[in-house]
Parts: C-alpha cells; sequence; structure tokens
C-alpha cells in the first residue's frame, strides 16, 4: 500500500518535476538473488524524479543520472525493492530478493482489534479493485464467483432489486433465515437493502467463514458474516478522481418457443377452447350455422391466422445504464478526508422499470492529541427504483409473463395506437345474439391487458438510507486503548402504488367496490439500528517473543421498525400520482380509505471478549467468548453464550522450511467454535390476540400461539485451512476443509387443525443439518514483467448439505420440497412423471412403489429429483495486461442442482389453452397410437417431476477491457495522471440445459422472474 | 501498573454499568399478550366477537356447489375448482382443505374462551351468556365438518373428532353416534343461556341453537326431533318468511333482520361470489347448470333473484354478487334461514308418510316464492319425496347443500352434455366415495390419530 501511495505522490511530482545540471552514466546488472540470473524489465528510478529506465532482456541497465541525485531505486514485481545512495558510483550491480513479505497477511479487524492480532481464520477479502465500476446497481451482485465458499444467485434483473440470495458455505438453516451478516466499518446493517449504497467507496469486502473469525458475532453470525470497509484519505495531497460510464441492458435469449398464430389456433381447436375451436368446422355449433354464417366465421378464423403480434419486441426494450462519480481524497497528518458523490442511473427490460440513486459520503478522521482521534463514517443515499406490474409472479399482469402467454393472434393496440384491453369476442352477423353469446365466448386479451395496466398504474419505491458512526478513541497507555463508537443505520422506504381511474382494471371493478375509479396507495417504513459499541483492547510483547492481546468490550443494539400506509380510491383523473386525487370516502360513494401501520421493536444485549497468544511470530492461539441476551428470545432462554478458539501455524517461519526457498508462504490453520442465528421473530415467544372488530364490535382474536422456549439456532463450526504462496508469489491461493453443524435448527412443527395452533404450525428448536465442504482457491501469475503480466484464477467450493435429524418427525414438505433427514435442504418432492399412455393419452406416473399408474395421487411423490442448491460453485477469472492495456474475464458457475419449471405448467397446460402454448404442445397426444410426452387435453395436467430440471450453468458473467493512457503522455497536461477508458460486457454466455428463462434464480421454482439483462458499458477514470 | 489495573477497572465498571442500563423486557407493541387481553368481562365479550367472527363457510358453499349439478364449467375458467368440478380431488386438494381448518379453528377459539371465561364469576349472567354462546359455536363448528367430511349418518361410522378444551391432542376419529351425541348435548346445553332477539341475527340465538338441532336431526333422520326442533327455532322467535317483494332484499342485506335470515356471518371483504365469477375482472368460472335453471317456472322469483346475464349474454350465479353500491361479491353468508326449516319439516313430514303436512308446508314456502303456484303432486312417497327435493334444490341453492343433500338422498350425479363442455366429467355415481372429501394430507402428516376416508389413496 505505502508503495504505491509513494508512486501516487511521485506522480503528483513528475507535473512539475524538471532536470538541471549535468548528468552522469550508471551502467550495471540487476541479478535474481535465487538464481543469479539477470532480471529483465526491471526498473531503475533515480528517486524523487521522472528519470529512470528499465533492464534490458540480460538485466543490464545504462542511466543517465543529473549530478544532484541521491538515490537509486531498484524495484521489479513481486521483488523486493532496493535503494541506493548514489554518490557517483559508475557501476551498480544489485541482487534482487524475492520479497518474502510480499504476501502481506490479510489481516480483518473487528471491534478494535489492529495489526496482526486482528481476526484470524478463513476469511477471502475482496479488494475494491475487483468491485468498481460493474454495472451492476447492488454490491452484493458483484460478488458473484469472486471468492470461495460464497455462492450468490440473483433472483430479478429489475435494476436494485433486493431479491439476491447470498449464501457463505450453504444453508445452515431453513427457517430462519441464511442471510450473513453485514458490517460496514462497524456498524451492522440491514440484508437485502443495498439499492442506495455505492459500492465504489468500498475499500475491501471480506468473508468470514469459519468460527475464528465469526464468533466474535456471537448470535447474528452463523450463516457467517460480510466486513465491509470504506475507503479513507491519506496523508498527502488531494486526489481527485472522476468517473463516468454508460452502457445499455439487452435480453438473453430464453431457450424455448411459443406458438405463432396458425399453431395457436390450430391447438385451441384440439383443446376445445378458445375461438380457434369455436370458429372451427369441427365445432358441433357449426352444423347449425348457415352458409353465410359459416362464410363469416371462416373469414374471422383467416383474420386471426393473419395477425402475427410479435410480443417480445412489444414487451422488451434495451435500457440505458448511466454513472457519474466524482470523489476527493487526502489530508493532513492530523486530519485526512475521503469524500465521494454517485449518480447512477439503471433501466430494465421492460418500460417502467428503472432506478436511479444518489450517493454521498464522507468519511472523516482525525487526531486531537497523540492519545485521542476520532472518526467518522457517513453515507447517506437517496434511490427511487420504478418496478413493473406484478414483478416475479405469476400474474398476468405480470410483463415476463404476459409476454409468452399473450395470444399471438391478439392485437396490441387500437387504430390510434393505445392499448385495446378487454376482451377480444367474436360477433357473428349472420346469427341472432342469442346464438353469438351461446356459441363464442369473450376471451380476455392478456397482453393488451398487461400493457394497460403498465402504463396507466405506477409501482414506486423511494429509498433514503443512512449509514453513520462516530468513533473516539483513546491511547491510554501504551498497549492498551479504549474505543468507544456509535452507529446507525437508517433507512425509510417510501412506497407508492397508483392505479389510474382509466385504467381497464379500474373500470372492471363493480358499481360498488371503491376501487373502480382507481386507486393510490402511500406506504411508509423506517428502520432504524443504532449500535453502541465500547471496547478495551490491550496488546502487550513479552521478551520479544510473546505477542498478547486481547479485546474486551459490551455491545448494544436497538432495532425499531415503523411502517404505515393507507390506500385512497376514487381519484381525480387530473391528479394523477398523487393522494391529493382521493375522493374523501363516505358510506355512501364507499371511497372510505383504508388505513394500518405497525411496530415492533427488538434489543440485542452482549458482552464479550477476544484473546490472541503468539508465539514466535509462529504459533498464533486465539479464542473468543460472547454472550449475547436478546429481547427475541424465549423467556426461558435469554442468553446464548458462544465461543471459539483457533490455532494458526505459520509453517514458513520454521526452520525446517528454510531451504525451500519456493515457498513463500505457507500457514495452517485450524479452529472450532459455536455462532448462533438469531432468526427468531420479535415477539415470537408470545401467545397473542390482536384487536378487530366484527359487526361493529370489538373483538380479540387469536394472532399467535407462542413458546417462551424459542431460541437461537446453534452453528458448530470445524475448519482446518493452508494459505499459500508459491514460486516467487506467483502460485497462491487457500485450501479449506469445514464441517458446520447447525444445531437447535428451527423446525416448523405442523399440528393438527384440531390443536388450536395459528396456522396449524409453530417453530420449534428442534433439528439438526450439516454443511461441510472444500475449498480451493488458487492465482497464478503466468506471465510477469514490466509490460505484460497474464494472472488465471479460480475459486472451487464444493458443500454437502445433510439434514441430520429433524426431531419429533423425519420429514415435512414444504411447498413442492421436502425437507428428510438424510436428504440435502431443497429437495424437491413430487410425483415421478413416467410419460403418456398412448392408448388413451393419459398421462402416466410412478407409485411410490414404482408401479405406473394414470391415478396421480400427491401421497406417490417421491424425493429423487435432487435439490435446487447447488453443491458445487465456483469462478474463473483471468486477466491479462500489456502496457497501459487490461484484459480481463471472468466466468461463473453453479453444478449439480435442478429447478423446478413452473412456466411449463402454465405454457403446457391446455387448462390454460386461452392463453399461448409453447410450442411443445404441438406434439400433444391427439388419437390412440401417438407417442408423445404430452398428455392428451382430456388429461388433467398436474405438478410432477416433468417439471424438474437440471439448472447447472457456466456463465460468462464480465468481459472488460481497459486502456490507461501512457503516464508519458498525461504528464504534459501537468494535472491529469491517470486516464482510464474501458469497455465491458456483463452476463454475455450462459451454457446451460435449463430450458426455462435463466438457470440461475434465487429460489427453487422459476415462475417468470424478471430476466437477468445482458449489460454493455463503456467508461472513464479520469484522476487528477 | 497501578493505573493499568485503574483503567481496566473503570472500563470493566463502564461495561457492568451497560449491561444493567440496557433492558430486553420488550412487550409486543401491535399485540396483546395473553395475560394483558382478558382482565374484565367486556374483555371476555370481546373474546366470545372474536370467536364469531372466525365463523367461515364460504368453502362449503363454494366447494359442495362446484361438485353438484348446479353449476356448468366456463371456458373463461383458468383451473379455478376445475379438480372439485371433475371429482378428481384428492387428500392434496387445498380447495377442500379449509372447511376443515376453519372450522377446527373455531372449535378451538371457542373452547379457547371457555377456558378463559371458567376464571370469571359463574353466576354472571353475562360470563353465562358468553359460555353458552361458545358452545353453541363449537356444536356447530363440529358439525360444518361432519357434514363435509363424513359419510351418511349411522351411529357407529367414521365420524370426527369432539374438542372440549384447547390442548395439543392429534385427536383420532369417534364413532358417529359419539359425535351426534356431543353436538345435540352441546347444543341443549347453550339453549337456556343464550338469548333470544329477532332483530339481531349476527349473534347467536336460541333459535339458531334449536335451527342446528334441527339440521342435525335431518342428518340423522330422526324426522321427530327434526320436526319439534324446526318448530321451536321458529316459534320462539318471531323470524318470518321473506316475502316475494323482500326476496331481492335478502341477498342484497338490506332486509330487516327478523326476516328470513335466523343467523348470519358477517362479510367485510371476503368475496363468496368469487366461486362462481372474479369479482375483479368479471372472469367467469362457472355459469348456473341449464339442469337447475330449468327447475324453475317462469314466474319463479327466485329464478330472477339468483341468475342473471352479463353483458355478453352469459349466465352467471348472482345470488352472491353483492350489497348494492358496496364491493364486488361481499355479501352476508347465510347460515340458517327460515325456509331452511320448513323443508327440513317438509322432508320430515314426506318422511313419516305425512304428505298433507308436507304439502302444507311446502306451499307456504311456494306462496312466497312463486307469482302463482301451480299444486303439487304429492300423491305416492315417490312423487312426495321428490317434490320435497325438488323444492329444496329450488330454493337452498348456492347455499351449501346441494351436493351433501345428493350423498344423504344416496343420489348420483348425471350431467347433461349441454352442462359438461369442454372436457368436463359427467357421471358421479350414488354412493360413489368422493360424495365425501378427503381428510386434508396436512391433517394426516401432522396428526398421527388421524384415519383418511374410504377410497382415498391417504
Amino acid at each position: 500500500m505505502k508503495r504505491i501511495f509513494n508512486a501516487l505522490l511521485f506522480m503528483f511530482i513528475l507535473g512539475v518535476g524538471f532536470v538541471n545540471a549535468q548528468n552522469q552514466t550508471v551502467t550495471g546488472t540487476i541479478t535474481d538473488a535465487a538464481d543469479g540470473s539477470g532480471i529483465p524489465g526491471a526498473t531503475i528510478m533515480v528517486k524523487g524524479t521522472t528519470v529512470g529506465t528499465i533492464t534490458m532482456i540480460d538485466g543490464t541497465y545504462t542511466l543517465e543520472v543529473p549530478a544532484d541525485a541521491q538515490t537509486l531505486v531498484y524495484s521489479f514485481v513481486g521483488m523486493t525493492t532496493q535503494e541506493v545512495a548514489y554518490v557517483g558510483q559508475a557501476v551498480i550491480n544489485i541482487v534482487l530478493e524475492t520479497e518474502s513479505i510480499g504476501v502481506e497477511e490479510v489481516v480483518v479487524s473487528a471491534y478494535g482489534t489492529k495489526g496482526k492480532v486482528g481476526l484470524k481464520g478463513a476469511i477471502s477479502v475482496v479488494e475494491a479493485k475487483d468491485l468498481e465500476q460493474m454495472p451492476v446497481a447492488t454490491f452484493d451482485q458483484m460478488l458473484q464467483g469472486k471468492t470461495t465458499g460464497l455462492h450468490i444467485s440473483t433472483g430479478s434483473g429489475q435494476p436494485g432489486s433486493g431479491s439476491t440470495k447470498v449464501r457463505i458455505r450453504g444453508s445452515g438453516s431453513i427457517t430462519s433465515g441464511n442471510e450473513p451478516l453485514y458490517v460496514v466499518d462497524g456498524v451492522p446493517i440491514e440484508s437485502g437493502a443495498f439499492a442506495s449504497l455505492n459500492a465504489n467507496d468500498f475499500e475491501t469486502v471480506s468473508v468470514l467463514k469459519d468460527a475464528s473469525s465469526t464468533a466474535i458475532y456471537g448470535s447474528r453470525a452463523s450463516n457467517g458474516v460480510i466486513l465491509i470497509t470504506t475507503k479513507r484519505g491519506k496523508e498527502g495531497k488531494t486526489q481527485v478522481n472522476v468517473r463516468h460510464q454508460t452502457g445499455f441492458s439487452v435480453k438473453t435469449q430464453e431457450k424455448f418457443d411459443m406458438m405463432n398464430s396458425t399453431e395457436k389456433l390450430w391447438f385451441e381447436e384440439v383443446a376445445k377452447k378458445g375461438p380457434g375451436w369455436e370458429l372451427s368446422p369441427l365445432n358441433p355449433n357449426y352444423s347449425r350455422l348457415s352458409p353465410e354464417a359459416r362464410t363469416a366465421q371462416e373469414a374471422e378464423l383467416a383474420r386471426l391466422r393473419g395477425i402475427k403480434t410479435n410480443w417480445s419486441d412489444i414487451v422488451f426494450r434495451t435500457g440505458k445504464t448511466m454513472s457519474n462519480e466524482v470523489n476527493f481524497s487526502g489530508g493532513s497528518e492530523k486530519t485526512r478526508f475521503y469524500v465521494a458523490y454517485q449518480n447512477y442511473y439503471q433501466e430494465g427490460l421492460s418500460d417502467r422499470s428503472d432506478m436511479q440513486r444518489h450517493a454521498g459520503r464522507l468519511n472523516l478522521d482525525h487526531k486531537i492529541s497523540d492519545k485521542v482521534k476520532f472518526g467518522m463514517t457517513t453515507s447517506l443515499g437517496q434511490s427511487e427504483i420504478n418496478r413493473i406490474e406484478s414483478e416475479g409472479g405469476i400474474a398476468l399482469m405480470n410483463p415476463f409473463a404476459a409476454v409468452y402467454l399473450a395470444n399471438p393472434w391478439e392485437e396490441p393496440y387500437d387504430a390510434n395506437g393505445n392499448p385495446s384491453p378487454g376482451f377480444y369476442s367474436y360477433t357473428n352477423p349472420h346469427l341472432s345474439d342469442e346464438d353469438n353469446s351461446s356459441f363464442y365466448n369473450p376471451y380476455s386479451k392478456t397482453g393488451a391487458n398487461m400493457l394497460d395496466q403498465m402504463s396507466k398504474s405506477t409501482n414506486k419505491a423511494d429509498e433514503t438510507k443512512f449509514v453513520g458512526s462516530f468513533n473516539l478513541t483513546w491511547d491510554i497507555i501504551d498497549g492498551l486503548s479504549a474505543k468507544t463508537q456509535y452507529g446507525i443505520d437508517y433507512r425509510n422506504t417510501v412506497g407508492e402504488r397508483w392505479i389510474s381511474p382509466d385504467a381497464w382494471s379500474s373500470l372492471q371493478s363493480g358499481a360498488g367496490d371503491p376501487d373502480r375509479q382507481g386507486s393510490i396507495s402511500e406506504s411508509y417504513n423506517r428502520r432504524v439500528e443504532k449500535t453502541f459499541t465500547n471496547t478495551l483492547d490491550y496488546k502487550k510483547v513479552i521478551a520479544e517473543k510473546h505477542l498478547i492481546s486481547a479485546v474486551i468490550g459490551s455491545e448494544y443494539i436497538k432495532n425499531d421498525y415503523f411502517s404505515f400506509g393507507f390506500t385512497g380510491y376514487g381519484l381525480e383523473e387530473k391528479l394523477p400520482e398523487t393522494p391529493a386525487g382521493i375522493t374523501p370516502g363516505t358510506a355512501e360513494n364507499n371511497f372510505i380509505p383504508t388505513v394500518g401501520g405497525s411496530k415492533s421493536e427488538r434489543a440485542l444485549f452482549s458482552l464479550f471478549s477476544m484473546l490472541n497468544y503468539t508465539l514466535n511470530d509462529k504459533y498464533t492461539f486465539s479464542g473468543s467468548l460472547r454472550r449475547d441476551g436478546s429481547s427475541a428470545f424465549g423467556a426461558n432462554y435469554q442468553y446464548a453464550v458462544l465461543y471459539s478458539a483457533g490455532v494458526t501455524w505459520d509453517i514458513t517461519r520454521e526452520n525446517f522450511m528454510s531451504g525451500l526457498s519456493w515457498v513463500n508462504n505457507l500457514k495452517f490453520r485450524i479452529s472450532y467454535g459455536t455462532t448462533g442465528n438469531q432468526g427468531v421473530g420479535n415477539y415470537e415467544s408470545y401467545t397473542l390476540w390482536t384487536n378487530s372488530s366484527y359487526v361493529g364490535d370489538p373483538a380479540y382474536m387469536l394472532a399467535q400461539t407462542g413458546d417462551p422456549n424459542v431460541k437461537w439456532e446453534i452453528g458448530h463450526k470445524f475448519n482446518a485451512g493452508f494459505d499459500y504462496n508459491l514460486f516467487a508469489n506467483r502460485l497462491s491461493g487457500s485450501l479449506d476443509v469445514y464441517n458446520d453443524i447447525t444445531s437447535d435448527l428451527f423446525i416448523v412443527q405442523k399440528f393438527s387443525a384440531w390443536d388450536g395452533v395459528v396456522g396449524n404450525a409453530k417453530r420449534t428448536n428442534a433439528g439438526k443439518v450439516r454443511n461441510r465442504g472444500i475449498e480451493f482457491l488458487v492465482n497464478y501469475d503466468v506471465i510477469r514483467n514490466r509490460n505484460l503480466t497474464w494472472t488465471v484464477g479460480t475459486n472451487l467450493s464444493y458443500n454437502d448439505n445433510e439434514i441430520l435429524d429433524l426431531g419429533q418427525v423425519t420429514e415435512f414438505e414444504q411447498g413442492t420440497s421436502i425437507v428428510r433427514e438424510g436428504l440435502p435442504l431443497g429437495s424437491h418432492y413430487m410425483v415421478e412423471w413416467a410419460g403418456v399412455n398412448p392408448a388413451n393419452g393419459n398421462a402416466l406416473y410412478y407409485t411410490k412403489n414404482g408401479e405406473i399408474t394414470e391415478k396421480y395421487s400427491a401421497d406417490d411423490n417421491v424425493a429423487e429429483f435432487g435439490t435446487s442448491n447447488p453443491p458445487f460453485t465456483g469462478g474463473i477469472n483471468t486477466s491479462l495486461s500489456y502496457k497501459g492495456i487490461e484484459l480481463s474475464a471472468q466466468f461463473t458457475f453453479a453444478q449439480g442442482f435442478s429447478r423446478f419449471n413452473n412456466q411449463t405448467f402454465f405454457q403446457e397446460n391446455p387448462n390454460f389453452a386461452q392463453f399461448n402454448m409453447s410450442t411443445a404442445m404441438l406434439d400433444v397426444w391427439q388419437q390412440p397410437g401417438d407417442v408423445t410426452e404430452i398428455q392428451g387435453v382430456h388429461s388433467q395436467r398436474e405438478f410432477s417431476s416433468k417439471d424438474i430440471e437440471d439448472a447447472s450453468y457456466m456463465r460468462f458473467r464480465n468481459l472488460m477491457i481497459a486502456y490507461n493512457l501512457p503516464k508519458n503522455l498525461l504528464e504534459r497536461s501537468g494535472f491529469i495522471s491517470k486516464v482510464r477508458v474501458y469497455a465491458q460486457g456483463q452476463n454475455l454466455f450462459t451454457w446451460t440445459n435449463w430450458s426455462g428463462f435463466d438457470p440461475e434464480d434465487s429460489n427453487n421454482i422459476a415462475s417468470y422472474e424478471y430476466p437477468t439483462p445482458r449489460v454493455f458499458s463503456f467508461g472513464v477514470d479520469v484522476s487528477f | 501498573m497501578k493505573m493499568i489495573k485503574r483503567n481496566i477497572l473503570a472500563g470493566l465498571a463502564f461495561l457492568a454499568f451497560l449491561g444493567t442500563a440496557c433492558s430486553l423486557d420488550l412487550e409486543p407493541i401491535d399485540s396483546i399478550g395473553d395475560s394483558a387481553a382478558f382482565q374484565t368481562i367486556e374483555d371476555l365479550e370481546k373474546g366470545v366477537t372474536g370467536v364469531m367472527a372466525t365463523i367461515g363457510g364460504h368453502g362449503i358453499v363454494g366447494q359442495g356447489d362446484r361438485a353438484s349439478d348446479d353449476l356448468r364449467y366456463s371456458l373463461s375458467n383458468t383451473g379455478q375448482g376445475v379438480q372439485v368440478h371433475n371429482w378428481t380431488y384428492n387428500s392434496s386438494t387445498t380447495d377442500l382443505a379449509g372447511t376443515w381448518n376453519g372450522n377446527a379453528a373455531l372449535v378451538d377459539r371457542a373452547n379457547r374462551i371457555i377456558a378463559i371465561a371458567a376464571k370469571f364469576d359463574q353466576e354472571d349472567p353475562t360470563v353465562k351468556r358468553i359460555i353458552a354462546e361458545c358452545v353453541f359455536l363449537r356444536a356447530y363448528a363440529h358439525f360444518e365438518i361432519v357434514r363435509l367430511y363424513c359419510p351418511n349418518y349411522a351411529a357407529d361410522a367414521i365420524g370426527i373428532p369432539y374438542k372440549f378444551e384447547s390442548a395439543v391432542t392429534n385427536p383420532s376419529r369417534l364413532k358417529q353416534g359419539e359425535v351426534y351425541r356431543y353436538v345435540l348435548a352441546d347444543i341443549e346445553a347453550s339453549i337456556p343461556e343464550l338469548n333470544q332477539y329477532a332483530d339481531r341475527n349476527y349473534w347467536v340465538t336460541k333459535s339458531a341453537a334449536y335451527a342446528l338441532k334441527a339440521r342435525v336431526a335431518q342428518y340423522m333422520g330422526d324426522w321427530d326431533m327434526a320436526i319439534a326442533a324446526a318448530d321451536e327455532a321458529q316459534g320462539i322467535g318471531g323470524f318470518r318468511l321473506a316475502t316475494p317483494a323482500e326476496f331481492q332484499g335478502v341477498w342484497d342485506d338490506d332486509v330487516a333482520e327478523d326476516v328470513e335470515v335466523i343467523f348470519r356471518a358477517r362479510r367485510e371483504n371476503a368475496t363468496l361470489g368469487d366461486y362462481y365469477t372474479r369479482a375483479s375482472n368479471g372472469d367467469i368460472f362457472f355459469h348456473p347448470s341449464y339442469d337447475l335453471m330449468n327447475q324453475y317456472s317462469a314466474d319463479d322469483i327466485r329464478y330472477y333473484t339468483y341468475f342473471g346475464q352479463n353483458e355478453d349474454g352469459k349466465d352467471l350465479v348472482i345470488k352472491h354478487d353483492g350489497r348494492p353500491n358496496d364491493k364486488s361479491h361481499v355479501v352476508d353468508l347465510k347460515i340458517f334461514r327460515v325456509s331452511e326449516l320448513l323443508l327440513i319439516k317438509a322432508e320430515a313430514y314426506v318422511n313419516k308418510g305425512m304428505n298433507a303436512e308436507a304439502e302444507t308446508v311446502l306451499n307456504t314456502l311456494r306462496a312466497q316464492r312463486i307469482v302463482s303456484p301451480q299444486p303439487l303432486d304429492l300423491s305416492t312417497p315417490e312423487l312426495a319425496l321428490k317434490a320435497v327435493q325438488d323444492e329444496r334444490r329450488r330454493e337452498l341453492a348456492y347455499e351449501g347443500h346441494r351436493f351433501y343433500d345428493l350423498r344423504r338422498w344416496n343420489q348420483g350425479i348425471e350431467r347433461s352434455a349441454e352442462d359438461a363442455p369442454g372436457n368436463t366429467l359427467t357421471t358421479l355415481e350414488a354412493g360413489d366415495y368422493r360424495f365425501v372429501f378427503p381428510i386434508p394430507q396436512e391433517e394426516i402428516f401432522a396428526n398421527d390419530n388421524m384415519k383418511q376416508n374410504a377410497g382415498y389413496s391417504n
């Protein structure tokens, strides 16, 4: 870090530097200490000037040195830089050694720990440069494929979506949440609410995985911890960075086809539903028609066949992305600052889907005296998200459902180019009204209704988020310091949902319905979490070989949640999208608004301590202990006590390693400990009654049957691993094995309906689940010299998840999945599909005994179709840099999992023949002898293993090419220190067998989710 | 060293201070804890009102109708109720679980309030009345489950559990003889303490208790008890039949409370009419069957009250399409009506061979429904029974009786071709096991003591 800083400083000076006085010539050879060979491409600079050169292929150099030169600097990547005092020597030969401390130990600080005594254990760090300027709105999505043990899947392509799934070493809980704990600069923040944070401000993101590193976070840490530090100012001249990025998003290609008009009308005839059937000569009514009526009907059928609406072209669009940012950093010895502002805008793949963010940050550090200093971290962000209708829902108003389900024979717009909602309904001019109504049915216009709704309604979320902290550190005496920090994570979200009075859906409402003239809902919710942390930190080196450090502390966290909202009716058309349009409600007009709201709070009080002992820099023993008391735990279990113990052994420092010069660093870690998962509802332990009313009288209704025994889940974590740097640090990485068992696992215990438990189910701490696995991280510098570096890296994780114990039961169902002892979480549970009986077209299923039957029964569900949680995950990345050009590519993959494709249940189901069908349905069984996988239209379509598909994928996630303008060009400007231009593509290609839209999703079921876009962007970064 | 010690001690003291200052006792804000909820008799009154608010019953109406011959599949249906309509349901058909779960919960809520009331002054008339109301609701809820999930009455046929207290017990199914005995005992126990007012039919009255007793007797085939209870229900109360002029108002919730409806459940949001047509966009799921519409004469006011057409001329069930100028399809659920009592009596008389009495009762009803009623032919036992059954179908259509009546009468279902469009199935034989709904699979999984009904695989 220091070197970079020096280089930056150096570059500033370059601008004003000039050469004077007479020059002298220095020659010499630079050789490698390991084998005595010459090092080509090494740099020799006169310190404090721009004067310099590089070595030739044999390691020799010649340099013209100004007479007033004092120091020469010899450097090469991966080797220790040497400085030589210049006193007029003509020949200077240098032997460079491989940088032994080049492996800067990753030290992650928590609760005031610093330097070597920071957190130890299985920690992966993602550096800022790997996250910067990705055209993704939320930082959790940026972490995809970046490191081991971390699996991230995007649930929605909506810009700013909060539905990204983040898992560290698999899922250890069934019902208490598997989200890690996020801590920014010591302040815990809400998970899944990152739309208002600017990830370009992040310095490092550390992923804490084992007990040694997480146990200090106690009962919130069993899903792992993601620690984020933000950038801070550095002493020196003020640095200014200006960044601009622009780009566009397009849709990826789905792997299925929908029917065209001719095919669809034919299918309607087969399914006996829809105009294709009603207008068909095969319809029994046909015989009752006059020749004129038949001609008219045939003309209508021909007209419908001639309409070829391409819904994909209508719904999907190319979205724009733009980001502008400026930051300033710098400071003096006493005061340092980092100030940043970002404006980010991204459009989604459909109209009415975008996100705009303004985010500002001020980080300040000040030394009041040698002993006392304070720090302040503030970030204020505001984001506005516009959402589509029914995002991710199996709903006809969801444009990403309607785009497939709308009939190709449906006309989207009327003559004026407006959506023409309503029904398609044929009236034969040669028939009486009565016959028309008995022969022809109206059919909802799926596509036009959606277009109408999309253009006449809104769904917005306006979020304000503040994350800030203030801390004061007092170095009481040498080695002992006290720190107090007050942090706050504040979010409020204002939601607005407006439906125009002239929307088709409003007009459909009955005369007495309150929403017959549109509606507007405003919702407000506020979450405030305050953290007050006090620590005492003690460090002491005894006899130059015993390093002891200890931290004790207390922490109080208070969380308050408040929400309210209202829905008003009878909107004035001339006052759209404002509550001012509401008509006051009376009993007569039935426009009485609905109002509601809630409050809830939660507190956590903890005492904790950490102890580290290091002997001879070789052996480190670390331990931690934490006691958490939570207001949410049941009265019978108020306090959780959690601990960890670990050993780190720096093998490189052993004498027997001294001969192995190719081993630059080798460390062994082992730890065991317990952590908790606090996923208990705030008042889950109480039996509760709510205030209600019936026929105008007040009423108490049972709302919850509580359990005073509810408590935290306990994660027992074992980890052993190596960190290694080999071959002059060209090969580095880590290898970890772990075995995590969550006990006291929350199980949803089902009750008989007669037993009076609200919802017939209640959670109890009864189960056990295990995640064990291997993580392998490797980075290899294939080529490394002054002009060219090529790096290849990969991270591979294998996680084996198994449910060990479910308490009183051995299994229970969860939607289309089963939670069963001996199986992994997310195991699909379905009746196995056995094909179609060619004789009668009936669907065939296997009974649980393996016999083929035509009778569908959920009793025949079996769990033989794998799990929706991928065991193998990882990423591959490579980067190539030649002079100023950088090229990098990243691939991510998830292997060995399957998902339930609920879309096929709709697209391949004659019950839904009034909607468009997948072309797979062209193979529908029609007559005895047809051999096909599509059952006859008479045979009830059921959920079966037919809809479960392998969702393994490999994705070309990112390709970036960047060019840094040559320094000598910039020097002329006198003030620009760096210019970087780049182009990148995101989500470029996916290899998969999955036939749905996108194999990657945050859950087990594909249900017309907002697809992840392909994004291309171009940007420029300028530093002054 | 001394200084270090002092500082550490100060630090520890500070931490300890924090420990005591931070309270972890945070009571719920939006709900009321168990202990705080019931402190006065007014609180108890709120509790029993909450039990009343738990009364469901839409599934009994809607699912029974879908399975019956009173509806015709609509081509704009997107799968709503198709399994029930085609009798392809099984224990995992969630449509059929609502009545089981809802009424078992009603039993529990009633039992909870009974237990809480036991802590109050047992001589207080309000406390007595509240207990009686809960005991009545307990009987009512049990019997609703019996109607859907039990085969026809026989003392040793399989029944359902009967719960007298709120507790986790994993109950098993009793014999029907026991269940009916408990139901009747609860009704009898409640009657003396119940109020009687003809102007408040949202609340439990003696009339409602007698009406339930009449219905139970009808299911048992105890015709004397049925007649006596029906007479009591009517005689005691002052509830009367709606006149032709008032009849539409009954379905608009727009008549005086002593007219026609003896007991009803208030509805503010739930849309009973959505079983037939979707309120939000007018999508028709089921039309009235031609078979049912053909049962009415042209001058029968019920035809015009129960059936309508949309603007495309499609037949609709409009009986539950909502109160005028209020939310569509939101309308009170009528649990007991005067006409049902008359029909119970008529059926009882026919079964006792008292056809003349049956005719008188039927004519009383028909006089208020048909402009010029034609004389009935009750000359043979078969004709008399058919007359009662037809009138019952016409009067109580879409009120949760037809499908269960067919089972009770041991009749099957045969839909005509025009009532079975698309791929609708047409025939359910008399006595088919599917006339009794399956116990929900969730119950079977959760409760090891629960036995599935005959014919279903689990």
